[in-house]
């Protein structure tokens, strides 16, 4: 494609888009800081990210989560919150369990399912939800 | 026993239930593409022998563990944090918890009718939305009290079947019942002595955990616990 950017303005459209990058992933973070107290779960797609996430703020739990990502219907990948591309055990004690695909959503075009799972060892075994997002879901948070 | 065998053929119907409702179409559909590798969790609630959850075995020593020390004494040792939720909860209350008439319209669920359980009358410092994100709303509820004798009580609620979820119990930690169905009482303390009680035990629909930062240890107690509990629909 040709591009039609004057070479003048290429600079500015890099701090541009590396600004766009860098606060998205800041508000990422903020939402998540104003999100739901208790354990909750959620997935969002083309929000920069793409991701599922699994958190407890007030009480690290053992959580799982694993982020299947489709593009234009057709199945990409998964990941989990160990980022092993959901090759093995992800079990972690954490209060966030975050399965990110970082920036890879800022194509657009994408589906996110996300799968959660928890475990105690006082009660037993979760399979908290599975969720799933075509936007940022940001008027929820 | 007596109380998982009288269950059994109830926990059976549920999850027949859950599983037609729910597993048979979105499992099909959503089965981990790409040979994903996920824990062995059904939809739907299931009583499982602690040897039969698709956990780590350092799990199943820390519950083994934790049995034993119920048998024994009657509570479980536990890390400050894990005991200090309700306390948390109730510091950070003006930014953490909201009135209901706030929370309500983010809910994809009908919450549990309280009004007429002895939680009607308590001193409701406010409530978060929780559970799985949904396009019509959150799928599980936080409520929290303050409760004479009790101290803080929080009540959370999750609808397994609007979360597409499920829970498989700790077959051997089975030692109450809450409404007919079965239910797991816990005590822990902390080394500082602090305390806490959870009782957790899932319906047709939900799973309810009842908890206090009170490390209840007397069966009165337990049974005043029980009574709310059971007074929840």
């Amino acid at each position: 494609m040709k591009n039609v950017i004057p070479k003048s303005n290429r600079g500015i459209r890099r701090t541009v888009l590396a600004s766009a990058i860098f606060f998205a992933s800041l508000a990422g973070g903020l939402f998540s800081a104003s999100a739901n107290a208790d354990l909750s779960w959620f997935s969002r797609a083309n929000c920069i990210n793409n991701e599922s996430i699994t958190w407890h703020v007030w009480n690290p739990e053992w959580l799982w989560t694993n982020t299947y990502h489709y593009k234009n219907g057709a199945y990409l990948h998964c990941d989990n919150n160990v980022g092993d591309g959901c090759t093995g055990n992800a079990w972690q004690q954490t209060w966030r369990a975050a399965a990110v695909h970082w920036n890879e959503g800022f194509i657009g075009g994408f589906y996110v399912y996300g799968k959660h799972w928890r475990r105690s060892s006082s009660t037993g075994t979760y399979l908290l939800g599975n969720t799933s997002a075509t936007g940022c879901n940001p008027t929820h948070w | 026993m007596k109380i998982i065998k009288r269950y059994v053929k109830q926990v059976v119907l549920l999850t027949a239930f859950s599983s037609f409702a729910l597993g048979t179409s979105l499992q099909a559909v959503h089965a981990a593409p790409g040979g994903s590798v996920e824990p062995d969790v059904p939809v739907g609630i299931t009583i499982l022998p602690l040897d039969k959850h698709p956990v780590p075995d350092v799990m199943k020593t820390q519950a083994r563990l934790e049995l034993k020390e119920m048998s024994e004494r009657g509570y479980v040792d536990s890390t400050e944090e894990a005991v200090s939720y309700l306390d948390k909860a109730k510091q950070n209350k003006d930014n953490r918890l909201k009135p209901m008439k706030e929370v309500a319209p983010k809910l994809k669920i009908v919450p549990a009718n309280i009004a007429s359980s002895a939680l009607g009358n308590a001193n409701f410092l406010g409530a978060a939305a929780s559970g799985g994100h949904t396009e019509e709303g959150w799928t599980g509820l936080d409520r929290v009290f303050v409760v004479p004798k009790l101290g803080i009580v929080g009540l959370n609620e999750i609808d397994y079947i609007e979360s597409q979820g499920g829970m498989a119990f700790i077959e051997e930690a089975i030692n109450q019942e809450v409404n007919g169905f079965p239910a797991i009482l816990r005590v822990k303390q902390s080394r500082s002595k602090k305390g806490l009680t959870e009782l957790t035990w899932a319906t047709d629909r939900k799973i309810y955990t009842l908890s206090t930062n009170r490390a209840l240890k007397n069966q009165k107690s337990i049974d005043e616990f029980l009574a709310f509990a059971n007074s929840i629909l």
